[in-house]
Order: C-alpha cells, then structure tokens, then sequence
C-alpha cells in the first residue's frame, strides 16, 4: 500500500454518500490528488476541518484502488480572517481555480505550490494591494508552466527601442514598427512596461513596498487575463465572480 | 451474458442512480420489491410519482410544499418578522428539529461556488430581498453551513441586507454537544473562543 507523508493545500471538496468528502488536494510533494476523506461530514469527525478550502494542513494519504484516503491530518494554517472577507474569499477561490483547472493530476510542481501558498498568505495578511497580487499570481503562474512573456525586447524584431505595445498572442512586447503584426495589441504605457518587467524580475518580498496607480494595476489585470484566456484556454467562472464582486 | 431478465435489470438500473446506492444495493432492493404485495408496490410507486408531481416550492420560502404556501409560512403562530436562511430544505427540517425557533425560513437551494460556477443570481437571493422589501421583518438568521461557501453566501447576503437597516445574525460554531476538546481541530477552537459568551 503506497503511502504518502505531505504538506498541502485544499483547493476544493465535494460531498459524495452519506457523511464522506472528496478533497482536492495540491500536494507539495506529489502535484494535485483526489483523497477521500471518511466520515468528513460528521460533527464529531477528526477529519471535519481536513476539507476546509485553501488551509494548509499535513496530510498522511494512502493510496486505494481509484481514490487516495485521508489517514491522518494536522492542520498548518486555516486562513480564518478570509472566511469573514467575501473579496478576499474570491481572490482566494480564483488563485486556487487557476491551479485546479490547469494542472494535471499528480504532476509535481513546486514552484506552483510555493507560488499559491505565498499568495494565500500574502492575501491573508493584507500588506499588498490584492489586485496587484493577482497580476503577480499570474505572472508568476505562467511562467513557472513554461508560458513567460518576453519583456525586454520586441517578440518580432528583436529591437529594444520605442516599446509601445503587448501582443498576447505573440508572447510579448512590440515595437512601433511591429505593432501591425499582431491583431490583439494593447498599448503599454511606459510605466506599466516597467512594473510588468519588475514584476516578472522580483518576487513577492519586493513588491510590497511599491505603489501603483489603480490604472496601471487594471491595464496589467485586462491584459493578463487576455494572455491567460489565449495560452489556456479555460473560463475561470471564479474570475467573473471576482470582478462582480469587486463592483459590489 | 444478463442473468437478469429485462424489466429486472432495468429496475436495478433505476435504482443504482439514487444517491449512496451500488449496483449491490440496487439488486436486494429490486429482490426485496419483488417480494413485495402488489398493492404496497403500486403505494411505492404511487407516491413517488405523486411526490413529483405535487410537489412545487413554497410561495415564500421555496421550501418543498404541496400547496401554495408551507405548513409553516401559513402558521400564523409563528413569527413573521424572523427569518432563518438556510440552503438546503434539509436545514429547515434540522432547525424544526431543535423545537427552539418559531420564526420563518427562506431556503436558497445551494450556496455560492465560485470555483463551480454557482454566483449569487443561481440561488434564491434575489427572492430573499423581494420579502424583506415587501414584509416588516426585523431579524434575518443566517443558518448556512459553516463551511467556506457557506459562510461566504452569509457574508454576501449580510452585505446586500445591511442598507435595509434590519438585524443579521449568523449562528454560533463550535464545539459539539458531547465532544472532546482534545479531538476538536484548530479552526473549530478559534471559532469557539471567538464566539464565547459571559455566564
């Protein structure tokens, strides 16, 4: 019987029969897996909390014949302060949809792992501006599944100078020359060129120190969602949650 | 090769889709009907079939009726200016169980899952703030699960209430009647403890 020994975090769970859950777990050690966690929705069950959506906790799984079990379970972090936060709660639901839809089952990526575990918790504690810490999920996200947008040189030419535009479909910024290239261009302002550059260059202990203009933070939001809608191809509900919510 | 014959192996069929029911169960309930006196079949099915056909949400609450309004929005005993909302019409029959509330319910059928796809306008929210527009109510109880959908549709809902200037109340989490505190996990604690009150 395979065992494994891991931290990890609940991206959603399901009930299934009379008083069981399936828990979507994403593994630090072995990528995203399905356990069923007995008895989870009982009062009284030392598994009531294991399922509890975005906790980090210390699973002990083993391996069933279609299914992994819960056998053991210890919690790390249970993100209490988002649970009274609806517009964090939807930050939180979109960071763990992103990982949900696009790996693969059991494929080991720590970088991912460690990229919505940090986010979760910079979210939790509020120090960053939460907008800013989607674009950088998502930066961060992309580049680490292999998709990273080139930001210093045109993706046509190759030429450094009057950088003025960002194609999606092409990967990267272009130039005024290349800029009839692409058919999906948004024009970049000097300073969000600069930002998506520091973002993409830093990580998360720099970026909360900065201060950007709310327009910067929606240009680089509209245009990641583009780059993320034209490599995925996957309708994140959870981002249109979001948006309303941000409305509200 | 089917062992069974046809109309038997499409009654175990049927009865394998219900929730929590196998192919294993399905075949000794499908044995156990056959056992059965036709007339307590014919009552069976009857009343599934009556059950479906009757059965239509409650004016109100959207709670399961047979009839216009609900045993208990038609009460008038009860107390018309408390609301209890729940999600599920299994909550109302929990909560009745309690023998405690005297009030009203309005049931959402589902709760808000972004990562599923299920927004505010998917369930009964709406409906919820059309009464409290058009009746005098002065508490609404928020009873959802204590999960993180359940408390994010009370959170939601509380933010659409609090213009109407009525009380909201979310109900209390803990630890339960008869539990150990040494089994009781660190969120529930936390919980606890917030929620404590002077004796």
């Amino acid at each position: 019987m395979k065992f494994i020994k891991t931290e990890s975090i609940v991206l959603k769970s399901r009930l299934i029969g009379e008083s069981d859950k399936v828990v979507t777990l994403f593994t630090k050690t072995n990528g995203k897996i399905q356990a069923i966690a007995k008895g989870a929705r009982n009062s009284k069950s030392r598994f009531l909390g294991s399922s509890h959506p975005f906790s980090i906790g210390y699973y002990v799984l083993f391996q069933g014949q279609n299914y992994y079990y819960v056998d053991q379970w210890e919690l790390i972090h249970s993100f209490l302060k988002m649970d009274d936060d609806i517009l964090k709660f939807s930050y939180a639901s979109y960071f763990a949809d992103v990982v949900y839809k696009l790996l693969e089952e059991e494929e080991r990526n720590i970088n991912v792992y460690n990229l919505l575990k940090y986010s979760l918790l910079l979210l939790e504690k509020g120090s960053v501006n939460d907008d800013l810490l989607a674009v950088l999920f998502n930066l961060k996200f992309v580049t680490f599944m292999g998709y990273m947008p080139e930001v210093d040189h045109c993706v046509s030419c190759g030429k450094k100078e009057k950088i003025m535009y960002f194609s999606p479909t092409k990967g990267g910024i272009l130039c005024e020359n290349c800029k009839s290239t692409a058919d999906d261009i948004f024009y970049l302002k000097r300073d969000t060129l600069n930002i998506l550059r520091f973002l993409l260059k830093y990580g998360f202990n720099d970026i909360g120190k900065m201060v950007v203009q709310k327009a910067t933070v929606d240009e680089l939001d509209r245009l990641m969602t583009k780059y993320m809608d034209i490599h995925f191809d996957k309708i994140f509900q959870s981002k249109n949650f979001l948006d309303k919510i941000k409305n509200m | 090769m089917n062992v069974y014959s046809r109309s038997l192996s499409r009654l175990i069929d049927e009865l394998s889709r219900l929730p929590g029911i196998g192919r294993k169960t399905a075949q000794r309930l499908a044995f156990y009907i056959l056992d059965m006196p036709k007339g307590d079949v014919i009552n069976l099915s009857n009343a599934i079939l009556e059950a479906k056909n009757n059965l239509k949400y409650c004016n109100k609450c959207y709670n399961f009726t047979d009839s216009d309004l609900c045993n208990i929005c038609s009460d008038e005993t009860r107390d018309s200016s408390t609301i209890c909302v729940v999600s599920d019409p299994k909550d109302v029959v929990a909560m009745e169980k309690t023998r405690e509330y005297r009030g009203l319910y309005h049931v959402l059928h589902g709760v808000i899952s972004p990562m599923d796809g299920i927004g505010p306008e998917d369930i009964k929210i709406k409906e919820l703030l059309e009464r409290i527009n058009n009746n005098d109510i002065k508490e609404i109880i928020l009873a959802t699960n204590p999960d993180i959908e359940g408390e994010a549709t009370a959170m939601y809902i509380a933010k659409l209430i609090k213009p109407f200037g009525i009380k909201v109340t979310r109900i209390a989490h803990g630890v339960p009647v008869g539990g150990d505190l040494e089994y009781t996990d660190s969120v529930t604690l936390s919980r606890a403890l917030e929620g404590r009150r002077e004796m």
